[in-house]
């Protein structure tokens, strides 16, 4: 007979304690599986909540309040600002991107978003409709996929909205002339009778249904931003309009911070909010209660461990004799200790299959209500790397769980079989487990299908009802925004001065050597380059100043800049010649190349500390210091100590670095002639991304010059590949 | 055959030592059946233990069909037993979780019978099982038979391999008369039938007429002083704990 025959005999001939034990494993596992899935979901939506909208303004009040209510459609907005604050916006060179964004009206538990259609290729890319056609007119409506899976709405349908905020409630079906209608919301709370009657009038057409996007937006409906003033039968001028937010795409930080710093202090009731601070903030929050979880989960598996342990000691006890019978039989010693590893490894296994069924079942049965309640998607059968942790840890449990009783088992000689004793042991064996175990779609046509980009390059007449596309292009740098626009609709990173994406410029001001061959995610940078003043011009600004000042940098006329005529072409940056050092210094720039120096520097070797008066050579803060050149170009590995800025990014995985806490500086003056003493961090892609205030180490590897890193940023200092650390104290 | 020359064999009982055999020659031949008599304490079981290799003796020589146990470490001793020796216990002791066949295969020896599949093997206990009158039983937890019926599990259990030496240790202590003495016939039979030496301990003077050689133990034991039951039984369990 084979051990493993004997070992699920004996399992069988304990059910009762061995379904105990299986079940004490099973409901570990699956509350572990269930939390770690949840986990997932949450900062997997954190971090793709808020796409390329690093800046939302609103109404003041709740930080959170707003930036969960505009992305993550939680909760109740923090109220509606004047539509004027659009125009102002629009006509910020900052500003890339901004969508005007109304909510407040729900379909079925779902809230109606008014949103600008170039809102979808903006944030998602040009990607294709589930069905249908992106809306353009007053009343159209295009459904997430989750609010048209559940309303059961399609192209062609229609529905009401309701007023407020009200609960997911059931709605009627009225059939119109073949047409499927909705009402929304037949017992909302609040609204007057006059409300309901504007409600029940004002008829949305669902022009098509979106593709699951895995973002909150799934659970959403999306129509135009009048269609809210339509339904509530607004008419007054555009003065007196309000909209519940704007989202804003930054062309640059300096932008954003400008935009940040000019609506707090400029426009009373209305607040500018970084998303990312927001969303890191919560994810902290989450890390906190994660952690009490962990705490329980501990707790619950030492449980099991217990019970596994406490069932085989009885089973131990229970064979003494058993044991003694096998020895007599002529059984080796590693068979007899053999059938009780065996029977906790099959134990502990049954029990984990179990439970990642359990677990996994669970998070589907969950996954409406979470994403309902919450907001949060659970992926119910994927595959997260605490699985892999879960499945060697509880064989591995079950495995030293099994040691103790094993080795009883092992010393058992056959003379046991006529001793009498074992009878503590095994009442001991029995009870105590009975203790502990109270812990115990369909494809559609492709021509029938739009996509986000063919809906946004309909004829503009159509979009024009639409407040953000009505809003006034005054100057031309509002046109430059808009022409710009379309490389991030494209989802494509802006490419590079001279179309060398990636490359690392190390002229003083690139940005103004070629004019025409301007990154056009840098709308402003065109403008800047008519009046850069020479590099040689020695700077008058006090570098100090800038230095964690979090202040806003001086004006270009106090700072050095580069000629044109001098600086280096950025595509020559990529042929391995040494064009910092000679951008840095015109009159040696032809004969830099052969008399580069770097052929005989000994590469860096191992970590290198660097500090923040390192960044540049004297005042000049054009380039980056000779010492950082060297680094770069070795691929150095450097540490450096800093504080993390409030703007990150959790879906592609960077921080910005500055030297004092609380410091919001942005990489340059706006023009590019003077750079800051400001890092961006690219951590690696496994590292869990987290918002820390106190004091950071952090490693990686150097890389410094100009260019439009991964961020999508203009950036001189970079650390790639990093980790880091906090320090205790300061 | 088995050949003891100077065996000896105490145990040491609250810092006292306690002798318990001392048998300077006996011998039993091949295919001879004898019934091992004489009072409680006396040393019959001990000399079973000795002679299966579960315990060592302290001196002597104890020699099982050329095997001499002395030389032998613990796993040749477990791989001697699995092939030479067959026991029978008073209690039986099957195991619980196993079916009546299942408790016949976990000590059957395949390969030394040469059966090559499981099926082969399942037809061989059957077959076996048909011999004692429990065709119908294979299937049958322990607790599902009754002691008679357990006890002659037990003992296809201890010829299934056909060892050459078969010990039974009160076989039939716990059961009333008339069955004790239709397993000790059946026992008998069993054992002729396979040429097997069959060296059974009783008390039932009884049941030892039964067996064509009776030997009691004080005319090979030097030890004539019989131990006491509770002393027996303070060894076996010391041995088993210094094992």
């Amino acid at each position: 007979m084979r051990l493993i025959t004997y070992s699920l005999r004996n399992i069988r001939h304990r059910l009762f304690l061995s379904l105990l034990t299986v079940i004490a494993i099973a409901a570990t596992v699956a509350f572990i599986v269930l939390f770690s899935l949840f986990r997932t979901g949450v900062e997997h939506g954190a971090e793709q909540g808020y796409g390329p909208f690093d800046l939302v303004i609103g109404a003041a009040g709740s930080e959170s309040q707003l930036v969960l209510n505009t992305f993550y459609h939680i909760g109740a907005p923090t109220g509606n600002i004047p539509l004027s604050v659009l125009d102002r916006v629009h006509r910020d060179p900052g500003v890339a991107e901004a969508f005007a964004f109304t909510t407040g009206d729900r379909m079925s538990g779902y809230p109606i978003v008014g949103i600008e259609p170039r809102y979808f290729p903006t944030r998602y890319g040009d990607r294709s409709l589930s069905s249908g056609r992106l809306y353009a007119a007053t009343g159209e409506a295009v459904l997430g996929s989750e609010a048209a899976r559940t309303s059961g709405l399609s192209v062609g349908d229609t529905f009401t909205g309701a007023h407020g905020l009200v609960g997911e409630v059931g709605h009627e079906e009225e059939n119109h002339a073949g047409e499927e209608h909705h009402e929304g919301d037949a017992t909302h709370e609040e609204g007057s009778e006059q409300d309901t009657d504007e409600h029940a009038r004002f008829h949305y057409t669902v022009t098509g249904i979106l593709p699951p996007l895995h973002t909150p937006d799934d659970r959403a409906v999306f129509t135009t931003v009048d269609s809210a003033w339509a339904v509530h039968g607004h008419s007054e001028s555009a003065e007196e309009k309000e909209i519940t937010a704007i989202l804003v795409k930054p062309a640059s930080l300096l932008g954003v911070h400008t935009l940040k710093q000019g609506i707090g202090s400029s426009l009373p009731g209305v607040q500018a909010v970084y998303s990312s601070k927001v969303v890191a903030d919560l994810m902290n929050t989450v890390d906190q209660g994660s952690r009490l979880v962990g705490m329980i989960t501990a707790l619950c598996v030492l449980l099991a461990a217990l019970t596994i342990l406490l069932s085989l000691v009885a089973a131990a006890g229970e064979r003494t004799k058993d044991a003694g019978l096998l020895r007599l039989l002529g059984k080796p010693k590693s068979f007899v200790w053999l059938t009780i590893m065996s029977e906790g490894l099959i134990l502990s296994f049954i029990g984990l299959a179990t439970g990642l069924l359990l677990g996994h079942f669970a998070a589907w049965l969950a996954r409406g209500t979470a994403f309902a309640r919450t907001g949060v998607q659970l992926q119910p059968f994927s595959w997260t790397p605490e699985q892999g942790l879960l499945i060697a840890g509880t064989l591995g449990i079950g495995l030293i769980a099994s040691l103790l009783p094993a080795f009883r088992l092992y010393r058992q000689h056959p003379l046991a079989l006529v001793s009498r004793s074992n009878l503590l042991i095994l009442t001991l064996g029995l009870a105590l487990p009975l203790l502990l175990t109270g812990c115990g779609q369909k494809e559609p046509a492709a021509a029938a299908v739009g996509s986000f980009n063919q809906a946004v390059a309909a004829p503009a007449e159509r979009a024009l009802d639409s407040p953000a596309a009505v809003s006034p292009s005054p100057s031309g740098t509002q046109s430059a925004t808009a022409a710009v626009s379309a490389p991030a609709v494209s989802s494509e990173p802006a490419p590079t001065d001279g179309g060398a994406s990636g490359a690392t410029d190390r002229s003083p001001a690139p940005a103004s050597s070629d004019p025409a061959a301007q990154t056009p995610a840098e709308p402003s940078s065109s403008a800047a380059s008519a009046v850069l003043p020479p590099p040689s011009a020695s700077a008058s600004s006090d570098p100090a100043a800038q230095e964690g000042s979090g202040k806003t940098n001086p004006s270009t006329e106090n700072k050095p800049s580069a000629s044109p005529s001098t600086a280096k072409e950025p595509g020559s940056s990529s042929t391995g010649t040494d064009p910092a050092r000679t951008s840095a210094n015109p009159s040696t720039a032809p004969s830099a190349p052969a008399a580069s120096p770097k052929a005989s520097k000994k590469p860096t070797q191992g970590t290198m500390a660097i500090g923040w008066n390192d960044f540049f050579d004297g005042t000049d803060q054009t380039r980056p210091s000779e010492r950082f050149w060297d680094l770069s170009d070795d691929k150095a590995t450097v540490t450096i100590k800093g504080f993390m800025g409030e703007v990150l990014s959790f879906e592609k995985h960077w921080f910005l670095l500055i030297p004092a806490p609380g410091a919001e500086c942005p990489f340059d003056n706006g023009d590019e002639t003077y750079w800051n003493k400001i890092m961006i961090v690219f951590v690696e892609g496994d590292q869990k991304l987290r918002y820390k205030s106190g004091p950071l180490e952090i490693t990686g590897r150097l890389d410094v010059g100009i260019k439009v890193d991964e961020s999508g940023y203009k950036t001189m200092f970079r650390i790639y590949d990093a980790s880091f650390k906090e320090l205790s104290g300061t | 055959m088995l050949t003891i020359t100077g065996l000896k064999k105490q145990f040491r009982v609250q810092g006292s030592v306690l002798p318990i055999l001392d048998v300077p020659s006996w011998q039993v031949n091949q295919g001879e059946q004898v019934a091992l008599t004489g009072p409680s304490g006396s040393g019959k079981s001990t000399l079973l233990h000795l002679i299966s290799g579960i315990a060592l003796p302290d001196e002597g020589c104890l020699e099982v069909n050329g095997v001499e146990l002395g030389r032998l470490n613990e796993s040749e001793r477990d791989r001697f037993r699995a092939s030479f020796i067959g026991y029978v216990l008073q209690d039986f002791h099957l195991l619980p979780s196993l079916t009546a066949r299942q408790n016949i295969a976990i000590a059957l020896n395949r390969k030394r019978l040469g059966l090559a599949s499981g099926k082969s093997e399942k037809r061989f206990i059957l077959e076996w099982l048909d011999r004692v009158g429990l065709a119908d039983r294979a299937d049958h937890l322990p607790g599902q038979l009754s002691r008679g019926q357990q006890q002659r599990v037990a003992i296809v259990r201890a010829l299934i391999n056909q060892p050459p030496i078969v010990l039974a240790d009160e076989p039939t202590g716990s059961l009333d008369a008339e069955t004790a003495a239709s397993l000790t016939s059946l026992l008998l039979e069993l054992a002729q039938a396979g040429g097997q030496t069959l060296l059974v301990v009783t008390h039932d003077t009884g049941l030892a007429s039964l067996f064509p050689r009776r030997q009691d133990i004080r005319e090979v034991n030097r030890i004539g002083r019989p131990i006491s039951p509770r002393a027996a039984a303070d060894y076996a369990s010391r041995e088993a704990t210094l094992a």
